[in-house]
């Protein structure tokens, strides 16, 4: 556990650790005792529910998936701890591989793949202005801007789902970023269009203000491994009295939850 | 004569279909697991799939608080 931890946060975003709870425990009892380690915060997954299974009786074991959803390894993970962090070395340090693209398609995944989606377009459109009569290069073409269009449709929904569910900081971040990479596009900017005229708005800007405290509260839940649980359990719970009825409350409803059982977990 | 790309595309989807392995069962390597969580990842908001983090390498741990 704790090597997994300290991947998560070495490689950050580059990668995803997600842990599963395989002994039947629940959420209210997981996060508390992730808490007391002050695992919580790192940028790592939590849940209860598994994805799949690994043909082995004994915990903890893993199973290692590439960027592009193969599973390349899977086994005990302390064990296998040194291959797996050779495998993810390899991945993070590689560029992603496409094998069978025509020639014509290549600067337009090349964007694509760095995540320059409005160039990814426009080099789209160069290609179907140049191979209006090939059939064959316009049907990996449509592909092409298929998978554009599903990648930014699927982060402007997460951004959705940041400000329904109070992380309004998250979402303006995600937003900003998604925003750049779309710009000169205008199949594209329209993708953001909905997302952009929810983050516009004056109860959106409450919305950030109100979050940026409760962030506060949250990092130094994570911090302090829920140290003095029951107080900030307090705190959190004015703060979903005051933003009763906001997604923030239930935020801090859920985060008062488990700083108050912190105290309950076994060292 | 050269498989054309379109016989090759159909026999890449083919090929990703058998090894789609369904939810909750057991993988080998060559797999490509799709999975959604009901209730999400709590650390990660947002994200409810395993095909949220395509792009990136995904270690999945299984453990126990026990």
């Amino acid at each position: 556990m704790p090597t997994a931890v300290k991947l998560q946060k070495e490689y950050g975003d580059a990668i995803q650790v997600i842990f599963v709870e395989v002994q039947g425990h629940s959420m209210d009892e997981v996060l508390p005792f992730a808490l007391k380690r002050k695992w919580l915060g790192s940028g790592v997954a939590w849940t209860t529910e598994r994805p799949f299974r690994v043909d082995l009786n004994g915990i903890p074991n893993y199973a290692l998936i590439s960027p592009d959803g193969e599973v390349v390894s899977w086994g005990y993970s302390n064990q296998d701890h040194k291959k797996v962090v050779e495998l993810i070395e390899g991945f993070v340090k590689s560029k992603p591989q496409r094998e069978d693209l025509p020639k014509p398609l290549v600067k337009v995944y090349k964007e694509f793949d760095k995540g320059e989606f409005a160039k990814a377009w426009k080099e789209a459109d160069k290609v179907e202005a140049k191979y209006a009569e090939d059939a064959q290069v316009l049907r990996f073409l449509g592909d092409a801007r298929r998978e554009v269009r599903e990648t930014v449709e699927r982060r402007s929904q997460r951004i959705s789902w940041l400000v329904e569910n109070g992380y309004p900081l998250l979402a303006e971040a995600q937003w900003k970023d998604l925003v750049k990479v779309v710009k000169g596009a205008d199949e594209l900017v329209a993708l953001v269009a909905d997302v952009t005229a929810r983050i516009d708005t004056d109860e959106f800007a409450d919305m950030k203000k109100a979050a940026r405290s409760l962030v506060k509260m949250e990092q130094a839940l994570y911090e302090s491994g829920g140290k003095d649980g029951e107080k900030l359990a307090k705190k959190l719970r004015k703060f979903a009295e005051d933003h009763a009825g906001t997604p923030l409350a239930a935020r801090a409803t859920q985060l008062a939850d488990i700083a108050a059982k912190v105290g309950s977990v076994r060292a | 004569m050269r498989p054309s790309l379109s016989i090759v595309s159909v026999a890449a989807a083919a090929a990703l279909a058998l090894a789609t392995a369904p939810a909750g069962a057991q993988i080998q390597v060559g797999d490509r697991p799709e999975f959604t969580f009901r209730d999400g990842l709590y650390g990660v908001p947002g994200a409810t799939s395993l095909a949220d983090f395509r792009g990136k390498p995904v270690l999945v741990d299984f453990w126990g608080t026990q």
